[in-house]
């Protein structure tokens, strides 16, 4: 507690003095940076620690984008406003995980994968079908409220959240059915429940991301929150390593800039570089090192 | 009242009946050896006890308490009946003392949020049931390997860890599912003691199936034999031993 307090003043300091003399660039690349950090993470939760294969993060993480954007464009814009937006985005997200993940964590493995990537593709066709929030031709105007303060805030507090869960009763209940679900439910955790709440808080905290992604990017579209977005999220979590919450941290930081270093390439010769990349960095991370870019030192620190 | 009362149990995997209309009344507060040729259906006999498989027929009371139908969860929680596996089912990525702490965590009523925040009612439960389960680790003498992985003991102790993590559901009921398989005769002989002193100790009510006839015939009150999903007999462990269905079931019928 103490050292996220601390963690949090020092975050507002560089935000007050020292981010505003950053070029602006820079610092919207750490600002989707620490998004994609929170993504990720949330995504850990269910995928690595929970075992559980959901590919529709980006489903809530849209929600949640709309949802505050939404607010602050209805309302009167004040800045105390934003962190009532990104609650409310992260609670309806979870609400949107609560219904998805009832029926659906009751499969197994590729089912789940496949229901939930089902999801996040609903969601987006239905967005683009809604005209009120402007459907194919997006969302503009939305204020710019957020900054480094808040993008990496959020990334603390939701880093030192999951990790207080992984080491309570909730997170231990997570572990052991990721480990093994017969012998799980044969100690009493009720395995069905369990993936419920870490499907729900995951989908909380993606939903929170969309609200600040949504008051970064100023502007929303359905089109963002595509199946390229979700699997972005999934190779950040592989990458940092699945179970391994702060991996996920670094692993964001290391894609998101990579990606803006690969960006006047694709400009270049017009050709989306990404998505081949992507592939090549997973095939060439499960021959080399299956558990993450980082070294086991890491991986039992961020494991609880 | 009955530990456990099993009335004509049966159940079937296809045309394959794996348990015949079976009954098994045990007391509380003894150990019972359940034996038979690998295939008889001891396994499945756990399996239906702990709500892992459903009978085709018959029922089931334990401590008075119906089980058919219940979630292995809600029979683990709410009856106490607790297991280990025949093949060693750890949460082998887990600490030792994670592996306890999961069986232990129970029905709390504490929050998400009190645990993220903190709260002191979290504080003291947590720092509890962590001195609860150290206490439980010396008694299986895992005390020195708490912070270890579970994957990464020795298979003795992941045996004993295995009972130690049962134990700590707070079960009543305890099925041990051929605990002294793959052990030494100097494991063997600790884990014999052990199960004397949970019975004793903890007024456990034990049923182990064991192929390990030196556990069986010096640990068990009565010894139930099991052959092709039936049960063939069940006595004292001296009754067992001269028993000659018992001895037809293992060695084959003479020509
Ligand atoms: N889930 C299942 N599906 C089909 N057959 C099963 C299943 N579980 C057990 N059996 C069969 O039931 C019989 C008893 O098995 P089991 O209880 O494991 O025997 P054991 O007495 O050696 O523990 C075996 O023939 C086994 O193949
Ligand atoms: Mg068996």
């Amino acid at each position: 507690m103490k050292k996220l307090i601390v963690a949090l003043g020092a975050i507002w300091l560089i935000g007050y003095f020292i981010i505003p003399s950053v070029d602006s660039y820079i610092v919207s690349i750490l600002l989707y940076a620490g998004i994609n950090a929170i993504l990720a993470m949330s995504l850990n939760l269910v995928n690595g620690c929970t075992g559980q294969f959901s590919m529709g993060h980006a489903g809530f993480m849209s929600i949640g984008g709309y949802i505050a954007a939404l607010i602050t464009l209805s309302l009167p814009i004040q800045t105390g406003l934003f962190p009532l937006a990104i609650l409310t985005a992260g609670c309806v997200a979870a609400f949107a995980g609560l219904i998805v993940g009832l029926p659906s964590l009751r499969l197994r493995g590729d089912y789940l994968a496949i229901v939930t990537l089902g999801f996040g593709e609903i969601i987006r066709v239905v967005l683009l079908n809604i005209n009120v929030i402007g459907g194919a031709r997006g969302l503009p105007n939305i204020a710019h409220l957020s900054n480094f303060s808040w993008v990496f805030g959020c990334m603390v507090i939701t880093l030192f959240s999951i990790e207080r869960i992984l080491r309570s009763p909730y997170g231990r209940a997570f572990l052991a059915v990721r480990e093994d679900e017969v012998a799980a439910e044969a100690m009493g955790v009720d395995t069905t429940h369990a993936k419920l709440q870490a499907f729900v808080i995951g989908a909380f905290f993606a939903g929170c991301a969309g609200a600040l992604f949504a008051h970064t990017l100023r502007y929303l579209n359905p089109q963002i929150f595509d199946f390229n977005r979700s699997f972005e999220i999934i190779i950040i979590v592989v990458l940092g390593g699945m179970g391994n919450i702060r991996g996920s941290i670094i692993a964001a930081f290391l894609l998101t800039f990579m990606r803006e270093a690969l960006r006047p390439l694709q400009d270049i010769t017009r050709i989306d570089f990404r998505m081949i990349i992507y592939a090549i960095m997973l095939i060439s991370l499960m021959l080399l090192s299956p558990e993450g870019i980082l070294s086991s030192k890491w991986r039992k620190r961020g494991r609880s | 009242m009955k530990a456990l009362e099993i009335q004509n149990l049966s159940i079937a995997f296809g045309g394959l009946r794996a348990v015949r209309d079976l009954q098994i009344t045990i007391p509380p507060q003894v150990i019972y050896g359940l034996i038979g040729p690998n295939g008889a259906g001891k396994t499945t006999i756990f399996n239906m006890l702990t709500g892992v498989y459903r009978p085709t027929a018959g029922s089931i009371h334990v401590f008075g308490q119906a089980l058919i139908g219940k979630s292995p969860s809600c029979i683990t929680r709410k009856l106490h009946v607790a297991r280990t596996f025949q093949n060693i089912r750890l949460f082998r990525e887990l600490s030792v003392l994670d592996n306890i702490l999961v069986a232990s965590d129970g029905n709390n009523n504490i929050l998400a949020l009190e645990w993220i925040f903190g709260s002191p009612r979290s504080r003291r439960y947590a720092a509890l049931q962590v001195a609860q389960a150290k206490k439980l680790l010396e008694l299986f003498h895992l005390e020195t390997r708490i912070h270890m992985l579970a994957k990464n003991l020795p298979y003795g102790d992941q045996r004993r860890l295995e009972i130690a993590r049962a134990m700590a559901t707070g079960a009543r009921l305890l099925l041990l599912d051929e605990p002294a398989a793959g052990l030494n005769p100097a494991e063997t002989e600790t884990l014999i003691n052990l199960i004397r002193f949970l019975q004793k100790e903890h007024a456990m009510t034990i049923l182990v199936i064991e192929h390990d006839m030196h556990l069986v015939m010096n640990v068990c009150e009565r010894i139930i034999v099991l052959d092709y999903g039936v049960k063939i007999a069940e006595g004292t462990p001296h009754e067992i031993q001269k028993n000659p269905r018992v001895i037809e079931a293992y060695l084959g019928s003479e020509p």
